[in-house]
């Protein structure tokens, strides 16, 4: 019981690592570097953006009143530039003008009785304040002298009242209505003080590794998995659109959201799969399936890993929009800060944790005033940082901003000026890129998008690129297109029957070992008849050559290495730079060669009469699909673009239906087994096969253990005798 | 027979094996930790003490000069000196007329009225941490040596059996004191790792006007006045001189760790009111930090700061221990050994007393430098009338990681330094220092590979017509950058056992980087010999220079047992491998801005350019470049082509006195997208010259007159706007901000600066 419950844990931490550390890396630039990272978190340092102009480390010289902040937990900048500044240690409110001196200090007037551990304000445009005070259940609204106007509780509704009120972060629309975090929701609190309503529900998602999980624990043990509930939402502001920007803890898109009047999030949806979204089945296949196939269709905000390069996940504390629709957010555990802009992509990021201007203990509130000085509270280190932007990050707003507004002219000269301060800037590229898109030079287009690896803006560009050649050479490309066609079903009808002709003589001529080019055109063979062939090896078994899958073994890894450098650039699934050979040769050989141990093993105990030539041989040629599907399809794929991603998935995942059929056929055939016993013993061997994976896994874990281990006794021995 | 029988009990007798050593190593320790329970500390017997704690003492004169009087208080083991041009008295320790003594503990009183505090372990518990001893409280035994012109104090620490003897003299530059490393004895098994010295020299509350001046980069003043504008808990912040203590290698190579924890010059200043003094220390600076302690700090509110002696060098150990389920989880302590033998290395510290024009931080540099003249540790390099030249970093060839092979990608030839060189002469840039980067077949991977140039640039045959180009044209200085201080696996060419440094615990300085390659800090007779055969290789180019790498920031004593160093014995290496490279007639340039490179530098690069910004500090000042200036040329480590705001930065190397800068390369910039050199985000040529000879024009029009002359004087008039004042009497004023200022009658434009010459 106990063995099979450490067994799971081990398995899900395995899978773990194999999924999280491919993508997980760490980079040398210190923390007063700005960068921007793409889809995948390799950060590209730019110029600076913002410089630190003023730090606030007390209330200045405002009678006698204690000094210095608290554990401040918000800050909020009205649109007169007023700084109100929630000190939550003090349980009062510290007002501050445009110049950062001090003009009041609130603590709650007689009838509103005094604060208790305040943790979020929101400022009317006529200076009225809305004061989440957190520590009284209550949302107080104050008049601009800090005088009681009236006070909220938790509204009445069979919705809310199972729950605990503990207001802490709040907005108020122009209409009227109180939106507060609440969990994962956003519940709207109308004017009177009544329930109106829980936005924005936050998605649940699923889990791989409770998934897992639930497969393998027992009944006793799945009633103590806990129910997963839905991500919280941390924080949320007003957008100048009235809009409301969240943050929560929800991921892969979700970690920054804009909501509409309806709660539902507009930020960046479904931006990053593509314009070919239709109906539920290609969504299924381009948001669940292609991720695993073509990379970057999934997209985060923030970053998952920390300046070390260790695994985090971001917790963005606070949000601010300013009044162009920047959106900028403070992520607590590395102290970055990161600027995106309406559609989503990032602008900057900055910050970070440290000692010096510019970094942070434990940044606690983010705000931004008419200017665009960013003003970031930090909790531990009780102070306020203003951060004023610089030339180069204003034009990169400016040039945004217009492009966002349709001026497409206006923005090409404003991003032909961010090029000229940084010639590698990638939103640059790709607005460039978009408005030669507009002006129809296609090419101009693909070539500027290629450079920064935009797949997107490629994909269009080369369709209507692709329109154009077409419209142009209509009865070249009719020609030549024909002539292929032709040329292809002349070579395939020729291997079909020289592969027919090859089995046959392989059957007939009982003397004669099978050749190595026979042994080929038999595995082409299986692949169209998989049973005959099956058949034809369980009653020659002596006389296949075990050459042969070797061969396929090593042909399999040519083509993968060659698609690798020929597939079109925006269906693939890794950049040429970031491939490793011992990597893809595992990616591609572990589950043929790991079959052959688990499928024996498995079959040997359950009256099978397989040995290991025919299993070794049959689940090398398991990667005949492979080859015959993706050796035209990398070349096919080069007039494909990502607007047929989901053509492409579907040829690619025919390889691995194949490869799963020829496994299945050749263990039922050699095997003699019923159709139901082989999907049994499938099952049990893809369990084997786990498990060969896990020991594989916690040898290479333990060896590198015990190496460590003995160096450290070495280390010790040293450090006592000598 | 025998085979049979181990055949058949192979198991039993590997079992038997792994018990005997288990049983063996259990032996060792259980022996080891005994000899760890017997110290010999309670063998030790302590000596009676001879110091009344409680008398006050007083202070008697002990020398005298024409610039100063020393005076000594026998009973405290306590020093004050006079500057007998104005009569002011420093205090070698805190009274109650500098602090309300009442108003603190008894740890702190002991700590206000020391004149040396001294930190010590445990040979044999050497993790253990103790807490300072002061010479006020704990040193029992004082025995002082009238000399003839001050006085020498052994302050004897009995409970511990250190003994430490500090000479007090003086000379016509004022105070000196010196720390003889063969008198300090060491009678138990505590050993002496630093000595604190003169901590509350000059201290001062927060009533004094003055501040204090630390090679924090450039250099950083913290104000007395400003104090109510930290942040509540603030912290007092130390400084290991030149390089950082720890030796790992992530500290030494560290760009964040070494501008946060490290000071290129051995100088400290403090001002009060019209009163300075400048302490320097003049030998034995390698193994010495300093600590600046702004009011506020551990709740004193009083200012200090001075300078602290590494006595003995401390070694980082990780200690893993595995835990967690499944073994994943990895706890990793760092515990700190110390070095059994001390660093013998004498110590000596100047303080001058400054009055008048030189009690501010530009007369401490400017008093710096005429002692680095009068040493000969820096000598004008820039001949009379020379052209003010533009700076150039030239990055000559990359590798990028490919799947199969790595991609050697010329982002600049040697051909292309030429033609770069005269399309900027026939624009006018007279003249250049321009130091060329990786150019070494195999790109930036092959460190420590020194030689031969990558054919892919153009080999020899190009380096042979470059070298025609400066030999035609000597106002153009061309260096090739090499370095000689880090090796990796990838380059190899060096034994990874006799070429590398070793720390105390004969490990080697090393670190593995993700892709599983080593990187050494190499010893520095290696890195001599590897200088001495790249020398032969550059005979024939003898119009090149050759710069030098990571050199101006980075030493290290080194344990290696065929060519042990210490710090100190690193830096003279150093320099006589500078020494060589200009006797056989190649000039030097140096990156970094640690003092011991300006003996030989023709040329600085990548000095720094501010401070590392804390809290402490209020505001940054051009320190080491005011030392520099009109001797050495320098550049600073801001590219133009690199930075958000072309102009900003000019004013910048105006402010600093430095030469305009950019780090440029013929090809795209988009070349070195997911290279390892990705943050020169823009760099190519010819988008750049336009604004590259703009603005070296801009500044050759206005300020060549000034090139070659001291920056004597550096002033911040308020917020944002800067005074600069050339020995020609040239001022300059720099506004920063986005407003027009007047600055003594002066309108200086928003975002611009004003030259107003010398006279007028």
């Amino acid at each position: 019981m106990k063995l099979k419950r450490i067994g799971a844990s081990l398995l899900t931490c395995l899978l773990f690592v194999m999924l999280v550390s491919t993508d997980v890396y760490a980079s040398s630039s210190t923390g007063a570097q700005n960068y921007v990272t793409g889809n995948d978190s390799y950060r590209m340092p730019i110029p600076q953006c913002y410089n630190v102009v003023e730090t606030i480390n007390n209330i200045g010289a405002f009678e006698d009143e204690e000094r210095y902040f608290k554990n401040p937990q918000d800050i909020f900048v009205d649109s007169y530039d007023n700084v109100y500044i929630v000190d939550t240690g003090y349980n009062r409110i510290v007002k501050m003008n445009s110049d950062m001196e001090t003009v009041n200090i609130f603590y709650g007037d007689e009838e509103s009785g005094s604060f208790n551990a305040p943790e979020g304000i929101f400022v009317e445009d006529d200076g009225d304040m809305y004061l989440a005070d957190t520590g009284n259940k209550r949302i107080l609204h104050l008049s601009p002298e800090g005088k009681f106007v009236e006070q909220f509780t938790n509204p009445d509704s069979e919705l809310t009242s199972g729950a605990a009120f503990n207001p802490s972060k709040l907005v108020v629309s122009p209409t009227g209505y109180m939106y507060v975090v609440r969990g994962e929701n956003i519940m709207a609190i109308d004017g009177s003080g009544g329930f109106s309503g829980l936005y924005g529900q936050t998605d649940i998602g699923y889990n791989l590794t409770e998934m897992i999980l639930r497969v393998v624990a027992s009944e006793q043990q799945k009633k103590s998995i806990v129910k997963r509930t839905a991500s919280s939402y941390i924080n949320v502001t007003m957008g100048s659109d009235g809009m409301i920007y969240a943050t929560s803890m929800e991921r892969e898109e979700g970690e920054i959201k804009k909501l509409n009047s309806i709660g539902t999030n507009v930020y960046r949806k479904y931006k990053t799969v593509g314009n070919s979204i239709s109906n539920p089945i290609t969504e299924f296949i381009e948001k669940k399936l292609l991720k695993s196939v073509v990379a970057s269709n999934s997209f985060k905000f923030g970053e998952y890993f920390d300046d070390e390069g260790m695994y985090m996940e971001p917790i963005f504390r606070d949000i601010a929009v300013d009044d162009d629709g920047i959106v900028t957010v403070i992520e607590e555990l590395n102290g970055k800060v990161y600027q995106y802009d309406q559609e989503g992509n990032m602008l900057v990021a900055f910050g970070g944790k440290g000692e010096s201007a510019g970094t942070f203990t434990m940044p606690s509130a983010i705000d931004v005033d008419s200017k665009g000085n960013i003003y970031i509270l930090d909790r531990i280190n009780a102070n306020v940082q203003i951060f004023e932007p610089t030339e180069f990050i204003l034009l990169v707003h400016q040039a945004a901003t217009r492009y966002g507004e349709g001026d497409y002219t206006a923005s090409y000269d404003l991003w032909q000026k961010v090029l000229d301060i940084d010639e590698n800037y990638d939103l640059a590229h790709v607005g460039i890129a978009k408005t030669y898109y507009k002006q129809g030079e296609f090419k101009l287009s693909m070539d500027e998008s290629k450079l920064v690896s935009d797949r997107d803006v490629y994909t269009q560009a080369f369709d209507e690129y692709v329109y154009v050649v077409l419209r142009q050479n209509f009865v070249l490309v009719l020609v030549i297109a024909l002539a292929i066609i032709v040329g292809v079903l002349l070579l395939v009808s020729y291997l079909i029957k020289t592969s027919k002709k090859a089995y046959w003589s392989f059957l007939n001529e009982k003397t004669k070992k099978m050749g190595v080019v026979q042994g080929l055109k038999y595995a082409f063979h299986m692949v169209l008849h998989p049973i005959d062939a099956m058949e034809g090896i369980r009653y020659n078994k002596s006389r296949i050559n075990m050459k042969v899958p070797f061969l396929i073994l090593i042909i399999a890894y040519i083509v993968r290495i060659a698609y690798i450098y020929i597939v079109h650039f925006p269906l693939a699934s890794m950049e040429v730079a970031d491939a490793n050979l011992v990597f893809e040769a595992v990616k591609l050989w572990i589950v043929p060669i790991s079959w052959i141990p688990a499928s024996f093993a498995a079959t040997s105990i359950s009256g099978g009469e397989t040995k290991f030539p025919e299993i070794t041989f049959t689940s090398a040629l398991s990667l005949t699909p492979y080859i015959i599907i993706n050796l035209p399809l990398m070349f096919l794929s080069n007039i494909w673009s990502k607007s047929q991603q989901s053509w492409y998935g579907v040829f690619s995942v025919l390889a691995y239906i194949g490869m799963f059929l020829i496994l299945y056929f050749a263990m039922m055939i050699l095997n003699n087994y019923t159709m139901k016993k082989t999907i049994g013993m499938m099952f049990v061997s893809a369990f084997m096969m786990l498990v060969i994976w896990l020991v594989l896994g916690l040898f290479y874990v333990l060896s590198g253990r015990l190496i460590q281990f003995i160096f450290t006794l070495f280390t010790e021995f040293k450090l006592n005798f000598l | 027979m025998v085979k049979n029988f181990i055949k058949e009990r192979i198991g039993s007798i590997i079992l038997l094996v792994i018990v005997l050593v288990m049983v063996a190593w259990g032996w060792i320790s259980i022996r080891n930790a005994k000899n760890n329970a017997v110290t010999s500390a309670e063998a030790y017997e302590e000596p009676e003490g001879n110091v009344d704690f409680e008398a006050a003492g007083s202070y008697e004169s002990v020398a005298k000069n024409d610039v100063v009087e020393l005076f000594y208080n026998e009973a405290k083991g306590a020093i004050q000196i006079k500057d007998l041009r104005n009569g002011y008295l420093w205090k070698g320790i805190v009274d109650d007329e500098i602090y309300d003594m009442e108003s603190v503990n008894k740890r702190w009183t002991a700590y206000l009225t020391s004149s040396i505090s001294v930190s010590y372990s445990n040979l044999e518990k050497r993790d253990t941490v103790y807490s300072p001893m002061y010479s006020a409280r704990d040193a029992n035994i004082l025995e002082t040596e009238y000399l003839e012109d001050g006085v020498s104090v052994t302050y004897g620490f009995g409970s511990i059996g250190i003994y430490v003897t500090v000479e007090y003299t003086i000379d016509d530059e004022g105070l000196v004191v010196r720390v003889p490393m063969d008198k300090v004895r060491e009678d138990t098994v505590y050993l002496l790792n630093t000595i604190e010295v003169l901590p509350f020299l000059g201290a001062s509350g927060d009533e004094v006007d003055g501040y204090m001046v630390y090679p924090d980069g450039s250099g950083a003043v913290t104000l007395f006045s400003n104090v109510n504008e930290r942040p509540s808990g603030v912290k007092a912040s130390m400084y290991r001189i030149y390089s950082d203590k720890n030796m790992d290698y992530f500290s030494l190579y560290n760009e964040d760790n070494r501008e946060r924890y490290t000071a290129s010059l051995p100088v400290i200043g403090m001002k009060r009111d019209d009163k300075a003094f400048l302490g320097v220390i003049t030998e034995g600076a390698e193994s010495a930090g300093m600590g600046v302690y702004p009011s506020g700090s551990s709740n004193i509110r009083l200012n200090h700061i001075g300078f602290e002696l590494y006595t003995r060098n401390l070694f980082n150990v990780g200690v893993s221990s595995v835990s967690g389920e499944g073994g994943i989880v990895t706890n990793t302590a760092t515990v700190q050994r110390v070095d059994k033998n001390l660093i013998m290395q004498d110590r000596e510290i100047h303080y001058f007393f400054l009055e008048e024009d030189l009690a501010s931080y530009s007369g401490m540099a400017r008093r710096y430098r005429d002692y680095l003249l009068e040493t000969e540790q820096i000598h004008d390099v820039i001949p009379e009338g020379a052209q003010m030249p533009l700076a150039l970093e030239i990055l000559m060839g990359i590798t990028k990681d490919g799947m199969v092979f790595d991609e050697y990608v010329t982002m600049t030839d040697f051909d292309d330094v030429v033609s770069i060189l005269k399309k900027l002469k026939a624009k006018g840039v007279n003249a250049t220092e321009t130091v060329l980067t990786d150019w070494i077949k195999g790109g930036q991977n092959t460190m420590p590979d020194y030689w031969p140039p990558a054919r892919q640039l153009g080999g020899t045959s190009g380096m042979k017509d470059l070298n025609e180009y400066a030999q035609v044209n000597p106002d153009d200085h061309i260096y090739l950058q090499n370095q000689f201080t880090i090796g990796t696996t990838d380059g190899g060419g060096f034994s990874e056992v006799d070429d590398v440094a070793y720390d105390g615990l004969e490990i080697t300085v090393s670190m593995e980087d993700f892709d599983g390659v080593e990187y050494y800090m190499l010893n520095p007779q290696t890195s001599f010999d590897r200088n001495a055969r790249f020398l032969e290789k550059m005979e024939k180019y003898d119009s090149l220079g050759v710069g030098y790498d990571y050199l101006g920031y980075i030493t290290y004593p080194d344990y290696n047992k065929q060519h042990p160093f210490t710090r100190t014995e690193m830096v003279n290496k150093l320099k006589e491998m500078l020494r060589s490279t200009k006797d056989a007639a190649h000039t030097v340039a140096v990156s970094g801005e640690n003092q011991y490179a300006y003996e030989e530098a023709n040329y600085l690069y990548r000095t720094r350019e501010g401070s590392y910004g804390l809290s402490i500090s209020d505001y940054s000042i051009p320190f080491v470049q005011m030392v520099l200036s009109g001797l050495v040329p320098y550049s600073t480590e801001n590219a133009g082509n690199l930075t958000y705001d072309l102009q900003t930065q000019k004013m910048k190397w105006i402010e600093y006195g430095a030469l305009p800068y950019f780090h440029l390369t013929q090809e795209p910039a988009l070349n070195f997208r997911e290279s390892d050199f990705d943050d020169i985000f823009s760099s190519t040529y010819d988008e750049w010259e336009d604004r590259v000879v703009e603005v070296y024009q801009d500044m050759y029009q206005n300020l060549q007159e000034v090139y070659g002359q001291p920056l004597i004087d550096h002033e911040v008039l308020e917020d944002n706007l800067v005074r600069v004042e050339y020995e020609n009497g040239t001022v300059i004023y720099i506004n920063y901000n986005g407003s027009e200022r007047t600055a003594e009658g002066t309108t200086v434009p928003a975002n611009s600066y004003v030259v107003v010459k010398g006279g007028e």
